[in-house]
């Protein structure tokens, strides 16, 4: 089993996932039933910190845009991507992705632009 | 790189006097962490340039992922070098149809799967892939020197 470890803070409204270890074909399992216990108790506004994950496939990556145009297309949230190292982030270059799903490149800059994003929200 | 169908042993031809020592290693998607930690281990054995090695484990990882999920429960790595290229073949017992260049475009803007083989041939400096009734061999080759994205 690869290891993954998932733990969670809440920010505001905002959840931040912090993934770390590896995501593969099997370990996704894994994100996919915390990411909906996460939806399901504290809503669809996250962010995934990848900064202590060291390997992610397209099966993982599959999964991230699958949860990316869940959120937000139909339930009002958003999914963004923070602190991907290089070997993470490679794979996203690969496939195109780095350039459609929001990047950071760390938890602080995804929690300023998404407060400013919440904020903007609540004014209009 | 098209797609061939052979009758023929599902292994490409055993590595000629050229080729180093061969690292091999049979798993299960359970054992892909495992499969990915002995690439780069045998790799590093190769002198393979640190960057590349990173690159290697992707590749193979997608292509052995495919392998164990599609393919057959059990997949075996075998893995040389060969005129200073590292070769990677993961072969499956299972058998497919596959398009005349799989893998050979990009995947579509909301793809949420099948990218694997794509990735691989935008890593690799070649990608082969044998399919007949023994089963599937996906034959990588990087060359130590040349990076293609």
């Amino acid at each position: 089993m690869a290891a993954l470890e998932l733990s969670s803070s809440r920010h505001g409204d905002r959840t931040v996932l912090h993934v770390s270890g590896e995501l593969d074909i099997i370990s996704r399992a894994e994100l996919i039933t915390c990411l909906d216990k996460v939806i399901k108790q504290h809503g669809g506004k996250i962010i995934l910190d990848l900064t202590g994950l060291d390997f992610m496939d397209t099966s993982a990556l599959s999964t991230v845009v699958s949860y990316w145009k869940r959120l937000t297309t139909t339930e009002g949230g958003f999914l963004a991507l923070a602190g991907a190292q290089y070997r993470t982030s490679r794979v996203l270059w690969i496939t195109g992705l780095a350039q459609r799903l929001p990047m950071y490149d760390d938890v602080a800059a995804a929690l300023a632009d998404t407060e400013t994003r919440s904020a903007a929200d609540d004014a209009s | 790189m098209v797609a061939t169908h052979s009758m023929a042993r599902p292994w490409q031809r055993p590595p000629n006097d050229s080729a180093g020592p061969m690292s091999e290693m049979k798993f299960t998607a359970e054992q892909l962490p495992i499969l990915r930690r002995f690439t780069e281990v045998h790799a590093r054995r190769y002198r393979m340039n640190e960057g590349l090695i990173g690159d290697l484990v992707i590749a193979v990882n997608e292509i052995a992922t495919n392998a164990v999920r599609h393919g057959s429960h059990y997949a075996e790595l075998r893995m040389w070098t060969e005129d200073s290229r590292v070769i990677a073949e993961i072969h499956d017992s299972g058998t497919w149809t596959p398009a005349d260049t799989p893998g050979g475009s990009p995947p579509p803007p909301d793809a949420e799967g099948g990218m694997g083989i794509w990735v691989a041939r935008q890593i690799c400096s070649a990608v082969n892939i044998r399919t007949g009734i023994n089963g599937t061999v996906v034959r990588l080759e990087l060359s130590p020197t040349a990076r293609y994205i």
